[in-house]
């Protein structure tokens, strides 16, 4: 079982290509929770990714490509291709699940979609070291631009609530700009227990770490199989959000500020509409 | 494959039409279509947002129906073309992210490609290969431009004039709608202005002469329009001669782009005009272009109008074009360039670091 898995819903690009001698692979067709293979690194596994909040489309299918030939395999030898929907910002985020959608429609091979936060708080509980007890749950939020964020929180390796989307506000503590931002209450409790000064800095480390398959060594699977944090979803994006537009002749709500260090992204903002191409 | 006759499937996401066109050659198989037009009605423009959530939806479902209505299988395929600008960003980024999955899935060579070379390329389906040296005018709710064009797998065509604020298209939809008529509003204008005088209302026709080159201006005619509307109102003891105003303003929209284009063809010695986007679909100037430029000596060429408006069979023509020529493909890492042709080439502006075909 060789498995694709593509992830475009942060700033990074992340691809991985999953073999069925890795058990972790074939529990995601399973309907396990080893999405984390995407971010973490093993035997059977190999990834790439790429930062660009706004270079996704450039990035994508080259990443895949350059992952297929570290892993020698070739397009036509993949099983499955399993994709990232979300949420995340929405012209990064439809580049992954497009790209999962045309490549399993071109060789005749399941597409199947996973909540991008899963893929996240994966990565961060297959870390592999004993959990400290009385840890308050996990909770992954990402950036959602204009002073919001897309948050879901865990208990253990089920997703308890979420994802959604709320306001940013200093109860998510989440201090930028950073490459991706997460905030995670148990992080600030490991800060305390090991001796860390919590801060913008511990944060921002962490928050790469995981995106970058170097998963923070803070939590382990509550058993080795792992209960399913999330199901596996259809490969269509988790938007959470209305294309923002207003009807003519009514009043455009009134547009947020963008978030400090927000990339500029071709939303629609509160512009009710544009002419056809120009 | 055969080397002159390669099998290419075309993806068009510029605006609100996922189109996906098949040709082997020069012969089109396939124009397949799924537009989110209904869905922007409402707001009297396309909302972008909407459109690229449409064309994410759309992309899979079209390319199946395109393979089966040319009756060919994915794997037959020689190339992928796509388009890759001008047009809304976020749109074209789903458009060139699928082209690159089948391109990379299938171990094809990817054409991205510019928007209004397409519409151009798609001529040769019907009519044969471009004359040498023409002039393409492209008039659709995006874009009005007037292009001079030598060869275009050699990249040799350039912007002669191009509007200034309003393309032809706008005006169209906001004039439609100052009228009551709906949305879009060229063909429902086209068929307003049959019963109406064109030469009822004598509005404004801007930049009309030499000194000012080839731009087209339509905003101030716009403004007229719905001013000329507004005065009416002020004496409602008539009803407002919505047919006549529909008339006169397409009748100004005409003039102005075969003047500029007429003009273009003295200044250059040119006697070849071909007619693209959706625009060109407009009865009045089919017609009035036609008949002017055949007093001339000039020969007027437009695909049928299904082929004028944004489809995928216009991009595969241009694809199967630059493959047949030998161009070389795309390198997959490629990106999107949203104001395609309206930027210098090798200015710098261009976001996308490839060889492709920019006006
Ligand atoms: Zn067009």
């Amino acid at each position: 079982m060789r498995l694709l898995l593509c992830d475009t819903a942060t700033p990074w690009t992340s691809v991985a290509v999953v073999d069925g001698g890795c058990a972790a692979g074939a529990a995601v067709v399973d309907g396990g929770c080893a999405a984390g293979a995407a971010v973490v690194d093993g035997p059977g596994t190999w990834h790439r990714r790429q930062f660009g909040a706004t270079g996704h489309v450039e990035a994508c299918a080259q990443l895949i490509r350059e992952v297929l030939s570290d892993a020698a395999v070739p397009p036509g030898g993949l099983d499955a291709i399993v994709c990232g929907v979300g949420p995340g910002p929405f012209t990064g985020l439809r580049v992954g699940v497009v790209t999962a959608v045309m490549m399993g429609q071109s060789l005749g091979i399941p597409v199947l979609g996973l909540c991008s936060h899963d893929i996240l708080a994966a990565g961060v509980l297959a870390g592999g070291h004993p959990r400290p007890d009385g840890l308050p749950p996990l909770c992954i939020v990402t950036d959602a631009r204009r002073r919001e964020v897309y948050w879901a929180e865990y208990s253990g390796w089920t997703r308890v609530a979420g994802p959604s989307i709320a306001p940013l506000t200093p109860a998510t503590e989440i201090t930028g700009p950073m490459d991706v931002r997460h905030a995670v209450s148990w992080l600030r409790h490991h800060a305390a227990a090991t001796g860390q000064e919590w801060g913008p800095a511990l944060l921002a480390t962490w928050a790469r770490d995981v995106t970058t398959g170097r998963a923070p060594q803070l939590g382990a699977p509550d058993s080795a199989g792992g209960s399913v944090p999330a199901g596996l979803l259809p490969p269509r994006p988790l938007y959470l959000r209305r294309p923002h537009v207003a009807e003519p002749g009514s009043a455009p709500g009134p547009a947020p500020a963008p978030a400090p260090g927000a990339a500029p992204e071709a939303e629609p903002g509160a512009a009710p509409s544009v002419p056809r191409h120009r | 494959m055969s080397a002159s006759e390669p099998l290419l499937l075309g993806i068009e996401t510029s605006c609100d039409e996922t189109g996906v066109g098949i040709v082997r050659g020069r012969t089109l198989l396939a124009d397949t279509t799924a537009s989110s037009v209904p869905e922007h009605v409402r707001y009297g423009g396309v909302v972008p947002e909407i459109a690229s959530r449409a064309h994410v939806e759309a992309l899979a479902p079209t390319v199946a129906r395109a393979l089966s209505d040319a009756k060919v299988s994915i794997g037959d395929l020689d190339g992928i073309a796509v388009t890759a600008g001008p047009g809304l960003a976020g749109c074209l980024v789903v458009g060139v992210a699928a082209a690159k999955a089948m391109a990379l899935a299938l171990g094809l060579p990817l054409y991205a490609v510019n928007h209004l070379a397409a519409h151009i390329a798609v001529d040769t389906l019907e009519h044969g290969p471009l004359p040498r040296d023409c002039l393409a005018l492209l008039v659709s709710g995006g874009h009005t431009s007037l292009l001079r064009v030598g060869d275009l797998a050699a990249g040799d065509y350039q912007t002669l004039g191009t509007t200034l604020d309003d393309a032809a298209g706008e005006a169209f939809d906001k004039v439609a709608r100052l009228l009551g008529l709906g949305f879009p509003g060229g063909p429902l204008i086209d068929a307003c202005a049959r019963t109406g005088d064109p030469s009822a209302i004598r509005f404004p026709r801007a930049l009309r002469g030499a000194e000012y080159g080839y731009d087209v201006s339509f905003s101030g005619l716009k403004t007229a329009v719905a001013r000329w509307v507004e005065v009416a109102q002020v004496t409602p003891a008539t009803p407002l001669p919505v047919a006549d105003i529909a008339a006169s303003f397409q009748a100004a929209v005409v003039d102005v782009l075969v003047e500029r284009t007429l003009r273009a063809t003295r200044e250059f010695g040119i006697t070849d005009v071909i007619l693209g986007g959706g625009v060109a679909a407009n009865s009045r100037l089919r017609a009035v272009l036609t008949e002017q430029a055949g007093r001339r000596g000039v020969r007027v060429r437009a695909p049928r109008p299904a082929l004028c408006t944004d489809n995928g069979a216009m991009v595969a023509a241009l694809g199967s074009h630059l493959m047949s020529r030998g161009v070389p493909p795309t390198p997959l890492a490629c990106g999107v360039d949203p104001s395609a042709g309206m930027s210098v080439p090798g200015d710098g502006r261009s976001a996308a670091p490839h060889r492709w075909h920019s006006v």
